[in-house]
């Protein structure tokens, strides 16, 4: 039976193929356009870490002075202390839990030729790299140790070791930052979380670093923030040591915790630590708190997904719906002005049930037509974006589940749209057709 | 003359084609407005004055590695050296460069921080006295920097005197006179010296982006921007080859690709240009099918009619008396859905402001809108009318 309709709708589509070609082109646009919005949308508030991502935290301390405010809507600052970040890992070391900061690099090699190049780099933990699940190529992190006794120890990704080696296994030797000398330990996998959920200061779809290098170097190197340094009050940092104990928030501090037993446990960490600390005559705020937000409320919280992104799938939306109601009329039309062919078939023993199916097979093919062109359409619009605007090779790419989702919506809305025709036409009677003829 | 009750009526006989026309121009004139409104929006914000000549001016970031360089003194002979240039009107070393998106921001107030007194945002940019030379600004009230007010500083050191926009002036003393006045960040006074009028900061879609200070300071750190004026012909030319001479000056660092402020302008307003685009083309394509929409249904509706029409005709209709007709027709419709879509724009702005921040639809843009929808629809319908026109009365006689 099926086929079978697919053949008259073929014959009805091709009787009429203006207005069939009018009806997929409405489709098509539609759909392209608010594929196009869509896509943008989607690669925006991807989940960059599915696995794990209702047990990363991000932590937040309260630790300004009265005055002091920051532009987020619950006046809480993004990051954290250096002294804080030291603090809590040492009075909660059972948890999992990691301090980083951006800095970066002039990088050279042995070869006194290679001309040296700027990198940006992460000082982190050994940590890092088992809590956002970051694989090795060769080798791994530092040891635990060097987290506590530094060493010119790093770990260089993928990408970098391609660039300064040509690849290959060179753990073991040496690389320069800024004319010191750190022995490579570690090779990681390629890893480009977008949005770059750990650190979305500057730039929300940047590259991730390409040199980690351990934290406990902070003090030793005194490496600069590349990041964003907040103060809020008068503070005299002449040395990187004042920095190191000033107020300045500066760290980006990830906690993870499985369940929720670690993690009411934790809360109950964090406030008795503001508690200690307001004895110590710091967090003066009386809504001196700590807050945890895990990956998915974090990227809400950063507005990751942003207000344009949102407005042009709502309007691109909106623009679908006009289309498919352009189609529900021309729809109405063409079947109505075929009654008086239904009438003879109803009259030759089809029966509602068929007249009305056989309308919705048409609907289906149309609606398929309609979605595959806009997946086209929706294409060539992501192509001239890309080549039109920087930084949209990341934002302006479809992935497997959109090039599903553009068909599956382009048909179900059309067939949602041919109801009401082919209802209109099964529910005619036919003996007024048969009448008039 | 104008028969509205029996083209009522005629409607009425088709009431789910009706209300689709309706439906399709009512969400039509709630997106076109709005859509124009947010375009006309983000026009007016790119088109804002930076106060700068961006075609004139580009920077460029070094990285100095070699911790036996003398940061200060080597930012000295690169600024010599690029003064030097033929081309090149002034180079500074600063702190953050305008337009960029990125760089440092602080809270000033009129009097010290302990007051309570009001805040004041601003984007602070540190340099030597050939800052607001380099930037092209000139000062509308009391004097530039000298070399007296530059000071070089490893740590917190602050120079004692700062020159501000006016907009930042205004805000620190609405009552005026701010020259001579002091402003602080904590407890340490600064002397304004001198007021610019205008310049844009780092961040365009900041709320204070009017607001910047000038701090004649320089920290001679491993990193820094340095930012020239160079004349429009010549930029090029000396954007080519300044990282081979700024190394040739010295090895021990790297030198970033010199980037022109226009460009990062771009950069900055990629997202409003974007908006902009998607929705011109989403406002074109939804005229298009609207209009196809419109002359699809009255094609069908003649088509349908074509016995009555030629009926009318044999009785006496005239070829304008069709025509109207269907013009009245569609000008009904397009009016019921106009006054719906009033209504939906209006709920949809609201929406739009509540969640996304945005302002208030001028009303001129559901008007204009309106009137654009009535004249589409007219024109839309005219072909279709035209036809109907030309049925012969003769087919009323014939059966089928």
């Amino acid at each position: 039976m099926f086929f079978y309709y697919l053949k008259l709708a073929k014959k009805s589509l091709l009787q009429t193929p203006i207005t069939t070609a009018l009806m997929v082109l409405a489709i098509a646009l539609g759909i392209g356009v608010s594929m196009n919005a869509l896509t943008l949308n989607h690669v925006r508030s991807a989940n960059p870490i599915p696995e794990k991502s209702q047990q990363l935290f991000a932590l937040q301390l309260q630790t300004m002075n009265k005055i002091g405010t920051r532009h987020t809507y619950d006046d809480m600052p993004m990051q954290i202390t250096y002294q804080d970040a030291i603090n809590i890992q040492r009075m909660s070391s059972s948890t999992r839990q990691v301090a980083s900061v951006k800095t970066g690099f002039a990088i050279q090699m042995e070869d006194p030729d290679f001309a040296p190049i700027l990198q940006a780099a992460r000082a982190t933990q050994s940590t890092f790299f088992e809590m956002f699940n970051i694989e090795f190529l060769y080798g791994g992190s530092w040891s635990k140790a060097i987290d506590e006794s530094p060493d010119n120890q790093v770990v260089i990704a993928e990408e970098l070791n391609e660039k300064l080696f040509g690849g290959g296994d060179n753990i073991g030797k040496n690389i320069y930052l800024n004319q010191n000398a750190y022995r490579i330990v570690g090779i990681s996998k390629s890893w480009n979380p977008k949005p770059k959920f750990y650190d979305l200061n500057s730039g929300q779809f940047q590259r991730t670093e390409q040199i980690y290098v351990p934290f406990s170097l902070l003090p030793v190197h005194e490496y600069p923030s590349w990041g964003n340094n907040n103060g809020w009050g008068p503070e005299k940092i002449d040395t990187y040591q004042d920095k190191l104990n000033s107020e300045i928030m500066w760290i980006q501090y990830w906690v993870e915790l499985v369940n929720n037993t670690e993690k009411v446990d934790f809360k109950h960490f964090l406030s008795s630590y503001v508690q200690q600390q307001k004895k110590l005559g710091r967090f003066e705020r009386d809504d001196a708190r700590g807050t945890l937000r895990n990956v998915e409320e974090w990227l809400e919280y950063n507005e990751v997904v942003g207000n344009d992104s949102n407005i042009l799938v709502g309007i691109s939306f909106m623009f679908l719906a006009v289309c498919l109601i352009n189609t529900v009329g021309l729809l109405l039309a063409k079947f109505l002005k075929r009654a008086p062919e239904i009438g003879v078939r109803r009259a030759l023993g089809a029966n509602q049930a068929q007249v009305f199916l056989q309308h919705l097979v048409e609907v289906g093919v149309l609606g398929l037509l309609g979605g595959v062109l806009g997946l086209v359409i929706a294409n060539i619009g992501l192509l001239i974006l890309r080549n039109q605007f920087d930084g949209f090779d990341v934002l302006a790419t479809m992935d497997m589940s959109m090039f599903i989702a553009a068909p599956v919506i382009a048909i179900s809305a059309t067939i949602l749209s041919g109801l009401y025709p082919a209802w209109r036409v099964c529910t005619t009677l036919p003996s007024i057709h048969l009448k008039t003829q | 003359m104008l028969n509205i009750s029996p083209i009522f009526n005629a409607m009425l006989r088709n009431k789910s084609s009706v209300i689709l026309m309706v439906l399709q121009v009512a969400l039509t004139l709630a997106i076109v407005s709005n859509a124009a409104y947010i375009i006309n929006e983000r026009l007016e914000l790119m088109q804002r004055n930076s106060g700068l000549d961006e075609s004139q001016l580009f920077s460029f970031n070094i990285f100095t590695f070699d911790k036996t360089v003398d940061i200060r003194q080597q930012l000295e002979l690169d600024e010599d050296m690029l003064r030097a240039i033929p081309g090149v009107n002034d180079a500074v070393a600063i702190n953050q460069v305008p337009l960029t998106g990125s760089g440092d921001s602080s809270g000033y107030r009129a009097q010290i921080a302990e007051s309570g007194a009001k805040i004041v945002e601003a984007g602070v940019f540190r340099a030597d006295a050939h800052v607001l030379k380099t930037l092209g600004l000139t000062v509308i009230e009391g004097r530039d920097f000298t070399q007296d007010d530059v000071i070089y500083a490893t740590g917190a050191s602050q120079p004692n005197t700062v020159i501000i926009t006016k907009a930042m002036a205004d805000q620190l003393f609405p009552d005026g006179h701010a020259i001579g006045k002091d402003i602080y960040q904590f407890q340490q006074p600064l002397r304004i010296i001198g007021i610019v009028k205008h310049m844009q900061g780092s961040w365009l879609d900041s709320s204070y982006v009017n607001n910047n200070i000038f701090l004649p300071v320089v920290h001679p750190r491993s990193f820094k921007r340095i930012l020239v004026n160079a004349d429009k012909t010549a930029m090029d030319k000396i954007m080519s080859n300044i990282s081979e001479r700024m190394l040739a000056l010295n090895k021990g660092r790297v030198v970033m690709e010199p980037i022109k402020l226009a460009e990062h302008l771009r950069d900055q307003y990629q997202s409003d240009n974007l908006m902009v685009n998607m929705l011109i083309i989403i406002i074109c394509i939804i005229l298009f099918i609207t209009a196809l929409g419109v002359a699809g249904m009255a094609i069908f509706n003649v088509n349908r009619r074509k016995r009555q029409i030629g009926t009318r005709r044999a009785l006496g209709a005239s070829q304008t008396n069709i025509i109207t007709h269907f013009m009245i027709e569609n000008f009904l419709m397009t009016t019921i859905g106009i006054i719906i879509g009033v209504v939906l724009s209006v709920f949809l702005n609201g929406y739009l402001m509540e969640y996304f921040s945005s302002s208030r639809i001028a009303i001129s843009y559901i008007i204009v809108t309106t009137i654009g929808l009535v004249l589409l629809g007219q024109l839309a319908v005219l072909f279709p009318a035209q036809s109907a026109a030309s049925i012969s009365p003769a087919i009323a006689t014939r059966s089928v």
